[in-house]
């Protein structure tokens, strides 16, 4: 996983956005461990694991979209959503290689890309 | 001849090539001549005038050049063009959405 920052700053309790850098080291780093840019995750305050509208508005195809629900500093829920074919989310599941970071570090951060071994199911 | 470089949520329109070699000297002929050699991906890179859509970030060695004349900024043999798609989102609507549609149209419309 590779925390990067929200470049929304002023509103970064109700939105992220990753600026087009950090996309761009997430995708080199991908390259250089020969693994695969799976997708994003951020956090939810005080909302549930769940895309919003906004999520779905601002979506792109074939990427992963980790949401992590948190309250009162404590993680709630993890679940993870794609775009299907008729672009709406569809929940996916899948088996994690264990990480150095736990879901409660990740507060550290709400925003960050994701990537994993490829031993890890294709998306596509 | 420059390289374009495909952000990984696109690669599977063009085949899963990540790195493309484009005859086109410009950077807005070198997207369209992409668009054209893999018809799949023209609607996420480009909007209903065939311009590049504005949730598309363009980066060359490094560098954002979006808001910079892509019709006639030349491109150098060892050029390299990365497509960056805005990742963004949230609980709700930012107050400042309505001039972000102007600005990074996204892919989805309500």
């Amino acid at each position: 996983m590779l925390p990067v920052s929200n470049i929304r700053q002023h509103d970064k309790h109700i939105a992220y956005e990753i600026s087009g850098l950090a996309f761009l080291q997430a995708e080199e780093m991908a390259r250089k461990t020969e693994t695969k840019l799976l997708g994003v995750y951020h956090s939810h305050p005080d909302y549930p694991a769940v895309p919003s509208e906004y999520d779905w508005v601002t979506a792109q195809p074939n990427f992963l979209y980790t949401i992590i629900s948190v309250s009162n500093r404590k993680v709630c829920g993890i679940r993870l959503w794609q775009l299907n074919e008729c672009n709406r989310f569809e929940e996916k599941i899948y088996d994690f290689i264990a990480s150095s970071r736990s879901p409660a570090s990740i507060l550290e951060s709400n925003s960050g890309v994701v990537t994993y071994q490829n031993k890890v199911d294709n998306l596509n | 001849m420059a390289t374009i470089i495909i952000p990984t949520p696109l690669r599977k329109y063009t085949h899963n090539t990540s790195r493309l070699e484009l005859s086109e000297k410009t950077i807005s002929g070198a997207i369209v001549e992409l668009t054209l050699n893999f018809p799949d991906i023209r609607k996420y890179l480009l909007d209903a005038e065939g311009k590049i859509a504005p949730f598309i970030n363009i980066f060359v060695d490094n560098e954002d050049i979006r808001n910079l004349d892509l019709d006639n900024m030349i491109l150098q043999d060892d050029s390299e063009i990365f497509i960056v798609p805005a990742i963004a989102g949230g609980i709700q609507f930012p107050s400042d959405y309505k001039s972000l549609q102007r600005s990074t149209q996204y892919l989805h419309t309500v």
